[in-house]
């Protein structure tokens, strides 16, 4: 490798492969020689080092909806260019896209044994889903830092390039801890030499929090997301009372709560009978929610909440319907407050009683 | 937002496009929806169809409101996982 340039893919979704924007989500796979797009920011930071020798484009919501597929087709399109290294992104806190990113590297890296390094902020889905299978460098949520992104990402691929790659153990022997090179830790357990016996660091630490300092585990807690499914519906469905939640955004017209477009903190509860009338317009709603392309569900909102299905099997005695249908914006909110609000929305549906069992429908 | 209601108490079905997030995040019944755009329909077929689509969606997310599960799962709107 001493002296040739380093032939290089890299991967970026529809927006920043010039194709369009959420509109043009659902494209499959394309692919272009040479850097094209965002990908002309990588290659101006790789230099002479590396050629970018194709950039391969595809739609976030084709991969979100096909990943497994996805995942094999693009690495299959990249082994093709024989790349000594894989880029992917940065996605910073578009979910779809980090999902792609963390996929497609994982994919490349098991199937092409090269270096794959990707970028997104730590609540992008594609970290809890991805960051134990590809090397993910930490970014903040907005798009604004990406030479510094892209630029952390090319030192960490350069230095597992760096290490004899022919055996995966020894590479990883030889780089340092994940916060020292910015990216989310893989769950690789290594043992180190400290001068220090366990228990005078477990004093130590004991001290330290008695102090009030903030105290650093040396194991992680493990993450409880298994949790015990809540018990079904056992009465008759027809005794049952089902209601209907929505994070797609889907407001009234003039959006008298104000639900915001990202990053959004509010939920509101609309009468159904009035939001939803037997004779609807789509001129009487709005989709306040910038993460997807919304010209569907302003058509016919059944498509996003079933409206009209729901109230037709109350008609016929099949179910209840709970007359409110509960709707807020879920693009680019952070887990905490994702959180709040459902356990605000279900205060509210227990204080109005009779409630048995929620639909939430998503894009 | 699913997990934290269902954490409350009630059940869930929760329809998605992208199930694996919602399962990563700890939701328990999952139906697989349709598209991003379209998660219930189908802006391909006739006005008809749609509409017995999203009846369908609504129909099985009942269905699923109904089953009783030991661990998360992921439903399609054919059955079985």
């Amino acid at each position: 490798m001493s002296g040739k340039t380093l032939r290089v893919v890299h991967y970026i979704n529809q927006f920043f492969g010039q194709q369009g924007g959420e509109e043009k989500a659902g494209i499959q796979f394309l692919v272009k020689d040479g850097a094209v797009g965002s990908a002309v920011a990588l290659q101006k930071i790789l230099g002479e080092k590396a050629e970018i020798v194709a950039t391969l484009i595809c739609g976030d919501n084709y991969f979100a909806e096909n990943t497994d597929k996805a995942s094999e087709e693009g690495a299959r399109l990249a082994a093709q260019y024989k790349p000594d290294l894989f880029f992917a992104g940065p996605a910073f806190g578009a979910g779809r896209y980090g999902l792609a990113c963390g996929a497609l590297c994982k994919a490349v890296e098991s199937h092409l044994r090269i270096p794959a390094v990707t970028a997104m902020s730590d609540e992008n889905p594609g970290v809890d889903l991805y960051s134990r299978d590809a090397y993910i460098v930490r970014t903040e949520r907005t798009t604004l830092k990406m030479a510094e992104s892209l630029n952390a990402m090319v030192k960490l691929a350069f230095k597992l390039l760096s290490k004899d790659v022919t055996s995966k153990l020894v590479s990883q022997e030889a780089l340092g801890r994940p916060s020292e090179d910015g990216y989310f830790p893989r769950g690789v357990v290594r043992n180190e030499f400290v001068e220090k016996s366990a228990a005078e660091r477990g004093v130590d630490m004991l001290l330290a929090r008695l102090r009030g300092e903030e105290v650093q585990s040396e194991v992680p807690s493990p993450d409880d997301r298994n949790p015990v499914p809540a018990p079904a519906i056992s009465k008759p469905l027809h005794l049952c009372e089902i209601a209907l939640v929505s994070d797609g955004g889907l407001v009234p017209k003039d959006n008298p709560h104000g639900l915001r477009g990202r990053g959004n903190t509010v939920w509101a509860a609309y009468e159904i009978d009035k939001f939803f009338p037997q004779r609807f317009s789509s001129d009487d709603y709005a989709v306040a929610h910038t993460g997807y392309f919304s010209l569907h569900v302003l058509q016919n909102p059944n498509r996003l909440v079933p409206f009209e299905a729901m109230r037709e099997l109350a008609q016929k005695g099949l179910v209840k319907l709970h007359p409110f249908f509960y709707s807020t914006s879920g693009n680019a909110t952070a887990q905490k407050t994702c959180r709040e609000m459902g356990l605000d929305i279900a205060r509210s549906l227990k204080e109005k009683g009779g409630v048995d069992g929620v639909i939430l429908t998503s894009t | 937002m699913a997990a934290a209601i269902e954490e409350s108490g009630f059940p869930v079905a929760h329809i998605t496009a992208v199930p694996s997030v919602s399962t990563m995040i700890g939701v328990t019944r999952v139906l697989r929806g349709a598209s991003v755009t379209n998660v219930l329909g189908n802006e391909h077929l006739s006005a008809e169809e749609e509409k017995n689509l999203i009846h369908r969606y609504a129909a099985r997310a009942l269905e699923i409101l109904q089953t009783e599960l030991e661990q998360k799962q992921i439903f399609t709107l054919s059955g079985g996982v």
